[in-house]
């Protein structure tokens, strides 16, 4: 490289920035005193750009604080991050299951009101269930204070009764 | 030499803090807290938020610092987390904004609060302020970034390429142009040429 043709000034830009001169640049510049100067002028700007930024930078005034806080434990982390992982997998699956497990749930609900409706129309149709009628086979007739032929057996206790049984 | 004396003294202090030893990491804290703090104060314009975010990444630092497995790369960490707490705090403004919600202390414009100096250092401040915004009006955001950090902050490649997480190359790059536009830009570099007589 001759000194008539001086390096490009993209060249001196990456030299002044920071990046080391490749074979040619650096014979050059060892020849070329114009280059040289330019290259000079070009990082002591750059120089003093970094003192007067430093000179004119405002200065904290308020201290820092950092008593009341503890340092996390470094190895402590990833494994709480696990931890919180596994949680958050375990509520999920728990989250699915409840709600496929809504299903069979709805079912037994059901089955059971399927039971219990049972049960309230069997007593609608009769107050008296069988077991109850063997425990106290005479107790429409003991209330009955004047039984009579028609009443003396509990299904003739109550008109109403029997009107229900017999729909 | 006296930097070089002063990075092993951060290095050997970091790799002590993040072994676990709080005296280290409050003599590391007090070795950085003005350039952080000058940082944060040149991104957002104001004192009192950059006095309020300096606070923040040095309590992140102090958190995690057992996770700094290169101590020599302790500079360019700490700015990482300085850089990670401004992209935060925008997002927060920008998220106050969508909600019509005042922006709080850090979208008002830079606060005026001058350091104890007289009015000729004062107004020689201002003027060179004024000077390195117009100039890097003209630059991208990343070389505005790359520049800033390198030029304005003093921090080196690798700290800079440590500092935004991209290869030094990629840093060398983005200055490199940086440094063109400002070798093209006489009056900024005709005004420093007159601050140095």
């Amino acid at each position: 490289m001759t000194h008539a043709t001086h390096l490009d000034p993209q060249t001196l830009a990456a030299l002044a920035a920071g990046a080391t001169a490749g074979p040619d640049a650096a014979e050059h510049l060892t020849g070329c005193s114009a280059c040289l100067a330019e290259l000079s002028r070009l990082t002591g700007a750059l120089a003093r750009l970094e003192a007067l930024a430093a000179d004119h930078a405002p200065r904290p005034i308020r201290p820092l604080r950092l008593t009341a806080c503890t340092p996390a434990a470094p190895r402590l982390r990833p494994a709480l991050i696990g931890l919180a992982a596994s949680a958050a997998t375990v509520a999920v699956a728990a989250g699915l299951l409840l709600t496929l497990g809504r299903g069979p749930a709805s079912t037994l609900e059901s089955g059971l009101e399927t039971a219990f409706m049972e049960e309230v129309r069997a007593l609608a149709e009769d107050p008296l269930p069988a077991f109850y009628q063997e425990l106290v086979p005479d107790t429409g007739a003991s209330l009955d204070a004047a039984p009579s032929p028609q009443t003396s057996t509990p299904d003739a206790t109550s008109g109403a009764l029997s009107k229900g049984r017999m729909a | 030499m006296r930097e070089q004396v002063f990075d092993q003294d951060l290095t050997a202090l970091a790799r002590s803090a993040a072994a676990g030893n709080q005296a280290a990491f409050a003599a590391l804290a007090e070795s950085c807290h003005a350039r952080i703090f000058r940082y944060l104060a040149r991104k957002t314009g104001s004192r009192h938020l950059a006095e309020d975010l300096t606070q923040d990444v040095f309590v992140k630092a102090l958190r995690h610092i057992g996770r700094l497995t290169e101590p020599e790369r302790f500079v360019g960490w700490l700015y990482g987390i300085a850089l990670n707490r401004l992209r935060d705090h925008a997002r927060h403004l920008k998220l106050r904004r969508l909600l019509f919600l005042p922006s709080g202390n850090g979208s008002g414009p830079p606060e005026d609060v001058p350091d104890p100096a007289d009015d000729l250092a004062e107004v020689g401040r201002k003027e060179f302020w004024q000077r390195v915004a117009e100039f890097s009006a003209g630059l991208s955001a990343r070389e505005r970034e790359v520049f800033g950090l390198r030029f304005l902050d003093g921090l080196q490649l690798s700290e800079v390429a440590e500092a935004l997480g991209v290869s030094q190359s990629a840093v060398k790059t983005h200055l490199s142009r940086a440094v063109a536009k400002f070798r093209d830009d006489t009056a900024f570099m005709a005004f420093l040429e007159g601050e140095r007589r």
